[in-house]
C-alpha cells in the first residue's frame, strides 16, 4: 500500500465517519428529549465527527479513486471502525466491556440482533434507539448511503466498492449512475420505515417503540425495545404488520424500486421472488401444522405465531412473540431450514439467499441431464437469462464459504464446551446475521454468557457473514497484497 | 444530458468513458462481454440487446434521451437504430458514425433526421492531405470561423543559441502550447524553445511556415515519394485525396481483395503491391527506403508502428502513422511518428467536440486531448459587441482575440467588435473554467 492508496482510502473512510457522526446526532437528540444526560455522548460524537473532518479537510484537494483493492480494503475497514464507533456510547452509558459492546455494535451494524444485555428495558431510551439506528444504517448498507449522498465514486471508478458491501449476487442499476440508484434505494428504504412505523402506531405502539422497531424491522435487524421482544405488546395486529414488512424487506428492493418509480409490478414475477414467497408460505403452514397438531394450539394462534415466526428466521430477523424453541424437535427442523434459505438477493436480509439455491439446484439439474444426453447443449436459465458459468462458479464457492465458515465457528464453539445445538445454532445465527440460534441462544436468552473471545470471534462472523464471505477472505489472499 | 450510445466497440468505450463525468450514459450492444468490462469499469447503464431490434428499446425503464449516439461498426446498423429509435424513444439529437462517404452528398441524413454525421475516414485522409500542404507540420488544425490555423511543429534544429517563445509571437502568430517530455503547457512568453519539443503554432500560413523553416531544419521541404502500408478503405481514401498533389504513390497490401478495389479506385494511378507488410526485402528492391515520406494507415496500431521504425532506419524523415489507441501516443510522439488520428480514434474526437460545441462556441482537443482550445466568434447582433473583456487569471491558459485576421491581447481591446474572434488555449485540467468563462462572457 502505498501513500497515495491511504489516502483515497482516508478519504473515503473519512467521509463515511462524518456521515455516521451526523446520524448518532439523533441519538443524543433522542436522549435529550427523554431528558437523559447525553454529555458524554456529545463529546463523543462532536470528537467522532471533529476527526474525519480533519482528515476529509486535510485531503481536501486530494481526488478520490479507489482501486478495486483500496476499495475492498476500505469496506473492511469501515464495517470494523463502524463497530468500534458504535461500541464506545455503549460502553459510556451501560458500563459493559469493549467486548460486549463490540459485539453489540457490530450484531447492529451486521442486523444480526444477538444481544448481550439481559434486560433491554432497564437501558436508556437513547441507547435503545442507537441500538435500533446502527440496525436501520447497515440494513441498507451505510457505503450504499455513503456512494448516493456524496456521490463517493468516481465516474471512471470501479463499481467493486458498491458491490462489495451490497447483498446479493450481482447488484443491479437501474439509472445510468450508481449514484441515482443508491439514492433511490434508500428513498425506498426509508418510505418503508415510515410506514411501517405509522402502522406499528396505529396498531397500539407509542412513538419511541414504533420508530424502533420500524428500524429493526425494514433492516431485518431484531433488536426490541423490550426484553419479551414483540411478544411483549399481545397484539395480533403488530405480529401481523411486523410480519408483512419484514416479508417485503426480504424482497429484492429493485423490484420495490420498479413498482415505485414505474408503476409495473414485473419486478415482482422473479422466479427469486416467488420461490421465496412459496417457502415462506410452505414452511409457515408446516411449522403451523406442528403447532396444532402436537401442541394442540387453536388455528389462528398458530398460524399467526408460524407465519410470524417463519417471516423473522427466513428474513433474517430474529424478533420472537414466542419461545419456539419450545416447539419441539419437529418445529425447530423446519426453522433451520427457514435459516438456511434466508431472503432476496438485493433486500436486506442475509444468509444464503434464494437465488443462489435457484442457481444450484438448476446446475445440478443440468449436470444430472448431462450424464444422460452427453451431446445434449445446456444451460442454467433464471427469468429467461442464462446464467454465465462464472456465476454458477462463484455461487459454488460462497456456499463452500458458508459452510467453511459455519463450520469453523461451530468447531471453535464446541470446542469451548457449549452443547452441540449451541454449537450449531449459534454458528448459522451469527454468519446468517439472523440473531438468535437455539439451546443457550435461543429466542427467549443473550448472548451474554459468552467469554470475550467469544464475542470477538462472533463479531468477526457476523461481519465476515454481512460482507458475503469473499469481501473479507480477499484480505487474506497473497494476491491481494502483493504489489507485482 | 441523457446520452444512449449504440455499439459498445473502441468509439463507444471511449465515448461513454469521457461523457460519464457529466452526463447519465447508456450503452446497448450484443456483445455481453463487452458489455460486462463496460459495467466493471464506467458507472454507466449496460442495456444487451441489438441495436436493431425495437425490442431492446421497449424494454427500458425510460421514456426520452437527450442524444443518441450510433457507433457500431457497420453504416446500416447506425442509420437503422437511429430510425427504431426515434419510433419507441423520444430524441432530441441524433448523432452517427458513417464509413460510406456517399451518404455525405446523399439526402438519407435528412430524411432520417440526423443532426450530425461523423465520416472520421475522411477527415483522416483530409488531416494526411493537409501534411502535404505543410511539409513540416506534424498536424494540422483548420477552423471554419478563421483562416488560421493551429500546427505543430516538432522542433529540430543545430542553431546555438535557443529561441524564446515571444521572438516568434506577433500579429500573425502565436505560440499556444507545448509538449515537452510527454506533458502539454501553455508557455509564458520568456520560456526557452528546447529541441524535440513539439510547438504548437497558430496563425497565418505564411507566418507559420517563416518559424517553421528556423524551427525545424531537417524536415524536407518537398515531398514526392510516399509509400502507403495498407489498402483499406481508410488507405484508400487517403491515396485518392493525394492523387491531385502529382505525387508517386507507392502503396502496400497483403490482402489480394484489398488490392482489387483499392486498384479500380486509384485506376492505375497509383502502384499497388501485394505483399506481405514483414517483407522486409521491400524497402530495398521496391526501392522504398528511397521514399520522402511513409504513411502506416494499416488497422493495427502496432503494426503502424513497427512500419514507421523500419522506415526510419532506412533514414526516412517524415513517417506518418494512423493511430486509435490513445495509449501509444505518447510513444509515438516520442519515437519522433507523426501521430494522425485514425477513423476510431477521429470518430471520438469528431463526436465530442460536436456534441460540447454548441453554435456560438466551438470546442476543439489538441496534443492526443492534452490541450483544449475554445473559439468563439462574435456574430452580428451579438450582445457581447461594445463589451470588453476580462480574461480569468489562470495559469496555463491562453486568450487572444482575432481581429480582422490579427492577433490582439484580449485585455489590450478596449471594446468588442463584430466580427472578432475570441480564442482561448488552455490544458484541458482547465476545460470547465475556460468553458465556463466562454459561455457566460
Amino acid at each position: 500500500m502505498d501513500i497515495q492508496a491511504l489516502k483515497h482510502i482516508f478519504k473515503f473512510v473519512s467521509v463515511i465517519g462524518m456521515a455516521l457522526s451526523f446520524f448518532l446526532f439523533t441519538a443524543i437528540a433522542v436522549g435529550w428529549i427523554y431528558g437523559e444526560e447525553m454529555e458524554k455522548f456529545l463529546y463523543f460524537d462532536a470528537a467522532l465527527f471533529l476527526f474525519n473532518a480533519s482528515v476529509f479537510m486535510l485531503l481536501k484537494a486530494h481526488t478520490m479513486k479507489l482501486s478495486i483493492k483500496g476499495g475492498i480494503l476500505s469496506v473492511n475497514l469501515i464495517w470494523v471502525l463502524l463497530g468500534v464507533a458504535g461500541a464506545i456510547p455503549l460502553m459510556l452509558y451501560t458500563g459493559v466491556s469493549f467486548a460486549d459492546a463490540f459485539f453489540e455494535s457490530v450484531s447492529g451494524f451486521t442486523t444480526t440482533g444477538a444481544t448481550i444485555f439481559t434486560d433491554i428495558e432497564s437501558l436508556p431510551k437513547s441507547i435503545l434507539y442507537l441500538r435500533s439506528l446502527m440496525h436501520w444504517l447497515g440494513g441498507m448498507g451505510i457505503i450504499v448511503l455513503g456512494v448516493g449522498l456524496f456521490s463517493l465514486i468516481n465516474p471512471s471508478g470501479s463499481m467493486a466498492l458498491f458491490k462489495a458491501e451490497s447483498t446479493g449476487i450481482k447488484m443491479e442499476k437501474i439509472t445510468p449512475k450508481v449514484k441515482d440508484t443508491a439514492i433511490r434505494l434508500w428513498g425506498i428504504y426509508v418510505l418503508f420505515t415510515v410506514m411501517d412505523a405509522i402502522a406499528l402506531k396505529l396498531a397500539g405502539m407509542n412513538v419511541f417503540d414504533a420508530v424502533n422497531h420500524a428500524f429493526s424491522t425494514i433492516s431485518t435487524g431484531g433488536f426490541s425495545t423490550k426484553n419479551a421482544s414483540l411478544g411483549y405488546f399481545h397484539s395480533n395486529t403488530i405480529v401481523w404488520i411486523t410480519t408483512f414488512f419484514m416479508i417485503i424487506s426480504g424482497i429484492n428492493f429493485l423490484a420495490h424500486l420498479k413498482l415505485f418509480s414505474t408503476g409495473r409490478a414485473d419486478g415482482y414475477k422473479r422466479e427469486e421472488v416467488l420461490w421465496y414467497l412459496l417457502i415462506f408460505v410452505v414452511l409457515s403452514l408446516l411449522l403451523g401444522s406442528v403447532d396444532v397438531f402436537v401442541d394442540y394450539d387453536n388455528y389462528f394462534h398458530a398460524l399467526t405465531h408460524s407465519f410470524f415466526t417463519i417471516a423473522s428466521v427466513l428474513t433474517t430477523t430474529g424478533f420472537a412473540t414466542l419461545d419456539y424453541a419450545q416447539w419441539g424437535h419437529m418445529a425447530i427442523s423446519i426453522i433451520f431450514v427457514a435459516m438456511l434459505v434466508g431472503g432476496n438477493a438485493g433486500s436486506t436480509a442475509g444468509g444464503v439467499k434464494v437465488i443462489r439455491y435457484i442457481v444450484l439446484f438448476k446446475n445440478i439439474a443440468v449436470q444430472m441431464k448431462k450424464i444422460l444426453h452427453p451431446n445434449a447443449i445446456l444451460g442454467v436459465f433464471i427469468d429467461g437469462q442464462k446464467v454465465s458459468s462464472p456465476i454458477i462458479t462463484s455461487t459454488t464457492g460462497f456456499i463452500f464459504l458458508f459452510v467453511m465458515t459455519n463450520m469453523l465457528v461451530t468447531l471453535y464453539l464446541f470446542g469451548r464446551g457449549y452443547d452441540a445445538m449451541t454449537a450449531v445454532s449459534t454458528a448459522l445465527a451469527t454468519v446468517g446475521n439472523i440473531g438468535p440460534g437455539f439451546s443457550l441462544t435461543g429466542p427467549a436468552d443473550n448472548y451474554a454468557f459468552f467469554s470475550n473471545a467469544d464475542k470477538f470471534i462472533l463479531s468477526i462472523a457476523m461481519i465476515i457473514g454481512r460482507l458475503e464471505f469473499y469481501t473479507v477472505f480477499l484480505l487474506f489472499s497473497k494476491s491481494f497484497w502483493k504489489k507485482f | 444530458m441523457d446520452i444512449m450510445i449504440a455499439g459498445a466497440g473502441t468509439v463507444g468505450y471511449g465515448l461513454a468513458q469521457t461523457l460519464s463525468y457529466k452526463h447519465n450514459v447508456i450503452v446497448i450492444d450484443k456483445d455481453i462481454n463487452k458489455l460486462n468490462k463496460l459495467d466493471e469499469d464506467i458507472d454507466i447503464l449496460v442495456v444487451h440487446g441489438d441495436v436493431e431490434n425495437p425490442k431492446t428499446y421497449q424494454s427500458l425503464n425510460f421514456e426520452s434521451v437527450h442524444l443518441f449516439i450510433a457507433v457500431t461498426d457497420s453504416d446500416e446498423a447506425n442509420l437503422l437504430s437511429t430510425l427504431i429509435v426515434e419510433d419507441v424513444l423520444k430524441v432530441e439529437r441524433k448523432i452517427i458514425r458513417l464509413k460510406n462517404d456517399g451518404f455525405l452528398k446523399s439526402h438519407v441524413l435528412s430524411k432520417l433526421s440526423i443532426d450530425y454525421a461523423v465520416f472520421p475516414d475522411i477527415t483522416t485522409a483530409n488531416k494526411v492531405k493537409a501534411l502535404f500542404t505543410f511539409p513540416k507540420a506534424n498536424n494540422v488544425k483548420m477552423f471554419h470561423q478563421t483562416k488560421h490555423k493551429l500546427i505543430s511543429i516538432r522542433v529540430q534544429y543545430d542553431a546555438q543559441r535557443r529561441y524564446t517563445v515571444d521572438e516568434f509571437s506577433d500579429q500573425n502568430v502565436s505560440i499556444v502550447g507545448i509538449e515537452r517530455e510527454k506533458s502539454f503547457f501553455i508557455p509564458p512568453p520568456s520560456e526557452e524553445i528546447h529541441k524535440e519539443d513539439l510547438v504548437y503554432l497558430f496563425g497565418t500560413i505564411d507566418a507559420i511556415e517563416k518559424i517553421a523553416s528556423k524551427l525545424d531544419e531537417k524536415m524536407p521541404t518537398s515531398i514526392k515519394k510516399i509509400v502507403i502500408f495498407g489498402a483499406n478503405t481508410l488507405a484508400q481514401k487517403i491515396a485518392k485525396a493525394l492523387l491531385d498533389k502529382n505525387l508517386e504513390i507507392k502503396m502496400i497490401e497483403k490482402d489480394i481483395d484489398r488490392c482489387r478495389a483499392a486498384s479500380e479506385l486509384l485506376q492505375d494511378k497509383v502502384d499497388i503491391i501485394n505483399s506481405a507488410y514483414e517483407d522486409q526485402r521491400l524497402f530495398e528492391e521496391e526501392g522504398l527506403k528511397n521514399a520522402d515520406m511513409i504513411i502506416a494507415a494499416g488497422h493495427n496500431d502496432e503494426t503502424n508502428i513497427i512500419k514507421c521504425m523500419e522506415a526510419k532506419e532506412y533514414g526516412i524523415e517524415k513517417v506518418v502513422a494512423v493511430n486509435n489507441d490513445k495509449a501509444y501516443y505518447n510513444l509515438m510522439h516520442k519515437m519522433g511518428i507523426i501521430v494522425v488520428r485514425g477513423s476510431k480514434a477521429g470518430a471520438h474526437y469528431a463526436i465530442l467536440e460536436k456534441i460540447s460545441s454548441s453554435s456560438i462556441v466551438t470546442q476543439r482537443h489538441f496534443c492526443g486531448g492534452q490541450g483544449i482550445l475554445f473559439m468563439r466568434k462574435i456574430y452580428p447582433n451579438s450582445e457581447l459587441i461594445g463589451k470588453s473583456v476580462k480574461p480569468i487569471k489562470l495559469e496555463s491558459v491562453l486568450f487572444l482575440l482575432l481581429r480582422e485576421e490579427k492577433i490582439y491581447d484580449p485585455s489590450a481591446i478596449e471594446t468588442l467588435e463584430q466580427g472578432d474572434i475570441l480564442v482561448v488555449f488552455g490544458t484541458f485540467d482547465y476545460k470547465e473554467e475556460i468553458q465556463q468563462w466562454i459561455y457566460k462572457l
